[in-house]
């Protein structure tokens, strides 16, 4: 890995309007999504007005913060200095049980099709993110064939 | 209570021409539309001023349109549209064209796509690609397509059986395709071994499962069958076409493309089968979308895709032709262009100006399209079936 890397730098920190409503959310130490008041569809990106029913009567509903790990992928690359950084980079994409799925960083402990709790914490941007952290199956807590997965990183 | 689609009779698909490509260009994309649009009316032999509807698609034009590019390129169409769809984008454009003619509201449309490519666009392209990658994606690794991609892919492969290897096959026949394809930045034979020891971009997908950006131009002309025939154009007929956006929004990681709502139609409409067409020409972002078309286009079962593959031989002379002239995997990906790839390769195939790479016999040729990863799947889909046409 070379030297020249820039360790100074911050993820990216572009957001939409309601999606820095996040942010406060995150600061509340809240696992909140957002949900229609109208027909009380919950999701994933926000939005300026509910994907099934069209209301803009739209509220941070505190969900449960559970899913499912559909898949994951490492980085080895990517077009950001505060990544190309820190690689190899894991993410993945959750399903969320409240029903939505997200993009969000995971835990190198997390496997495909394991279940996952999802925070939401604010990262070097002040920028509210999801995590996925894995949830161990009854039985199987502290399985060293799911902690020590090789070349897994966050 | 469907209606029956008017077919497209009388109506016709001419010039395919593309600028050839170049990994950077100092140009602007109105360069490159304007050099593809001069191109057009040369190989034509018309005037200008003969084309009365203009159809354009480029990622990197901004912060101008296509009404803009008719005031850079001096035109006056009275038909004028701007297709943002990328990949789906050839297609859709052809669908378009195709209806503006037969109606009488254009008599000849250029449809032309083109993008520059320098040091930092791509970047920029895919920091703000959409509202939804910049808040719910790029912050995740900033890693563009590549991460969407690996995770449909390692989806894909856990359902599937799919192995790499399946995906380095197609790559592999794409490549020797492609060395046949004047226009094409890749010109090295790519082996097995090249493709399973490339390194690693995003797990599972490895160097030569990714495009390469790269400036480029694309176009093509349509207008009446009776217009072609005076100019004594080469053309290709267009049998069925079919467009879907935001198709299984409720499956929680894309398993299959909007094609499976509309594959019925499109082949009812054209009255031939998949197993009528000498070659597809797919839309090869990735190669796991390749495989994703095979199925939902009707090719083999959902799932079946890794046994299909195992089964056929993808090059020109294979038992299943297949991106004939290389792809964007080894042509290259203009922006907006790599949605008219197909389309162009499949009007030479059917004109018999396909050169060293013509498929014996070509008279029937599917091209589907893809594009635009909003958040977390392609959101356009299209399929066109063309036929031989006689000049």
């Amino acid at each position: 890995m070379s030297t020249d890397l820039d360790t100074q730098a911050l993820p990216p920190a572009a957001r939409s309007a309601k999606a820095r409503e996040f942010n406060a959310i995150a600061a509340q130490a809240r696992f909140a999504l957002q949900g229609c008041t109208h027909c009380g569809t919950i999701q994933y990106p926000p939005r300026e007005v509910c994907v099934n029913c069209l209301s803009d009567a739209l509220k941070w509903r505190d969900v449960s913060s559970e899913g499912r790990l559909l898949a994951v992928t490492t980085l080895h690359h990517s077009n950001e200095p505060y990544f190309q950084a820190r690689l190899p980079w894991r993410v993945g994409m959750v399903r969320f049980d409240c029903g939505p799925s997200a993009v969000v960083h995971v835990d190198a402990d997390c496997i495909p099709d394991g279940r996952v709790r999802i925070t939401l914490d604010l990262d070097a941007s002040g920028q509210a993110v999801l995590t996925a952290h894995a949830i161990a199956p009854a039985g199987t807590v502290n399985s060293p064939s799911i902690s020590s997965i090789p070349g897994a990183s966050t | 209570m469907s209606r029956t689609r008017r077919d497209y009779a009388g109506v016709v698909a001419t010039v395919p021409t593309t600028l050839p490509y170049v990994r950077f260009s100092p140009h602007s994309a109105h360069w490159w539309l304007g050099g593809v649009l001069r191109e057009l009316i040369v190989g034509a032999g018309i005037a200008k001023t003969d084309i009365d509807g203009l159809c354009v698609s480029s990622f990197t034009l901004a912060p101008d349109t296509a009404v803009a590019l008719t005031q850079h390129l001096g035109m006056s169409p009275r038909w004028l549209d701007h297709i943002p769809m990328g990949g789906a984008s050839g297609v859709v454009a052809l669908r378009r064209a195709a209806r503006a003619v037969q109606a009488g509201d254009a008599d000849v449309v250029a449809c032309i796509a083109g993008d520059t490519n320098q040091p930092d666009s791509f970047r920029d392209t895919i920091s703000a690609f959409s509202r939804f990658a910049q808040d719910a994606v790029y912050p995740y690794g900033a890693a563009g397509p590549n991460a969407s991609f690996a995770l449909l892919t390692a989806h894909y492969m856990r359902r599937t059986g799919a192995m790499r290897e399946d995906f380095g096959k197609l790559c592999v026949a794409q490549r020797d395709n492609a060395l046949r394809y004047p226009h094409a930045l890749m010109k090295k034979p790519l082996s097995m071994d090249d493709y399973m020891q490339a390194r690693p971009i995003a797990d599972p997908i490895h160097l030569f499962d990714c495009v390469m950006p790269c400036a480029g131009a694309d176009g093509y002309l349509v207008m009446t069958e009776d217009r072609a025939r005076d100019l004594k154009l080469p053309f290709v007929r267009i049998l069925s076409t079919i467009e879907r956006h935001n198709a299984w929004s409720n499956d929680p990681i894309q398993m299959r493309g909007g094609w499976t709502v509309d594959v019925d139609e499109l082949y009812g409409m054209a009255g031939v089968g998949p197993w009528d067409m000498d070659f597809v020409q797919a839309y090869d972002d990735y190669p796991v979308i390749n495989m994703m078309q095979l199925e939902d286009l009707g090719f083999c079962g959902k799932g079946d895709g890794p046994d299909f593959v195992r089964a056929n031989t993808f090059t020109v002379d294979g038992s299943f032709p297949f991106n004939t002239n290389g792809g964007q995997l080894s042509v290259g990906q203009a922006g907006a262009a790599g949605g008219y790839l197909g389309i162009v390769e499949a009007m030479r195939q059917l004109t018999g100006a396909a050169e060293g790479r013509q498929v014996a016999d070509a008279e029937h040729g599917l091209v589907s399209g893809f594009g635009m990863i909003n958040y977390d799947r392609g959101l356009c889909t299209a399929a066109a079936v063309l036929a031989r046409g006689q000049a």
